[in-house]
């Protein structure tokens, strides 16, 4: 059974509308690819509700939400999505918060609900735009942790994003002072929480290791054919 | 030793001369916008000046290391 992956980005205003767009989108782009079950929950389906529903009915492993937060909450279309009374629904998962503040308390509170690891910003996030998009530093930092769909565990995410906040920060600190000492400010608000070695399993992975295993079964069938045709043969001669 | 007040026109300058809008705290800002609030002291213009404090801190540790191993 592949795994399922759920992305929520509530496009409440413009800041969310380039969130979804520039990061979420990729996210879900590349979850499809690797043949994960994609749950894209957008706008009204993103409220609270709409959240908690898909969250039973498809059990996804991995939740990644894309919004405004603040310490104890992910704002969803039409209120909190996630927040520390109903954090209990995220027992065994590993979490990507991409908002504001939120890996702090209700970070605090997952881990204490047995969520497996969340990765998010425990302070202000602060993102820049030019001509309506955002500038590729930032799009490249926020989509990095998506190496979990690659089947890196979270720790190797965690670090990985760091290395990439490392790459933009030294490029920008020749072309942008100031672009950088944001990136630096995003990069010091970035955490992780909960066991480092939690990992999905591809469903790519899967699929090669049925593929195997039913070419595996094929052969012995084979095998055996040749058997009884040769022992049929030996006896009629 | 530059002051506040030069580090906070130095910024609000920058920005100006940029066209970048700016998510901070959950909000859009245009440059313009951003550039008063620097220079105004709002909390979300002090955050921006704390940024740029910090950030030429870590840029002149690096450079002082990287300067330190040259020598060697």
């Amino acid at each position: 059974m592949p795994s399922k992956v759920l992305v929520a980005r509530p496009e409440i205003d413009e800041a969310t509308r380039i969130m979804s767009r520039d990061v979420a989108e990729e996210f879900v782009r590349l979850a499809s690819s690797m043949l994960y079950t994609a749950i894209d929950l957008r706008d009204g389906d993103a409220s609270r509700a709409g959240f908690e529903y898909a969250v039973k009915r498809y059990g996804p492993e991995m939740v990644a939400l894309f919004s405004h937060g603040d310490a104890d909450k992910v704002i969803g279309w039409d209120n909190s999505m996630l927040d520390t009374s109903n954090a209990y629904l995220m027992k065994g998962r590993i979490l990507y918060l991409c908002a504001c503040k939120s890996a702090s308390t209700l970070g605090d509170k997952l881990i204490e609900e047995e969520a497996s690891a969340v990765i998010g910003y425990k302070d202000t996030l602060t993102v820049v735009t030019q001509g309506g998009e955002m500038l590729e530093a930032f799009k490249n930092v926020l989509r990095k942790p998506s190496v979990i769909l690659m089947g890196r565990t979270v720790g190797e995410a965690y670090n990985e994003t760091l290395s990439e906040y490392e790459r933009w920060i030294e490029y920008y600190d020749q072309a942008d002072p100031l672009i950088a000492d944001i990136l630096r400010s995003d990069r010091d608000a970035l955490v992780l929480k909960g066991d480092e070695n939690a990992r999905l399993v591809p469903a790519t992975y899967i699929i090669v290791a049925n593929t195997t295993a039913v070419m595996q079964v094929m052969m012995v069938i084979m095998l055996i054919k040749i058997l009884i045709s040769k022992t049929l043969n030996t006896v009629k001669q | 030793m530059i002051s506040l007040e030069e580090r906070r026109r130095a910024i609000a300058d920058h920005l100006r001369s940029k066209k970048y809008r700016i998510i901070i705290d959950g909000k859009i800002y245009s440059a313009d916008e951003l550039a008063r609030e620097v220079e105004s002291g709002s909390e979300i213009g002090m955050k921006l000046i704390n940024m740029a404090i910090r950030g030429a801190l870590e840029r002149y540790a690096k450079q002082s290391t990287g300067s330190q191993a040259r020598d060697r």
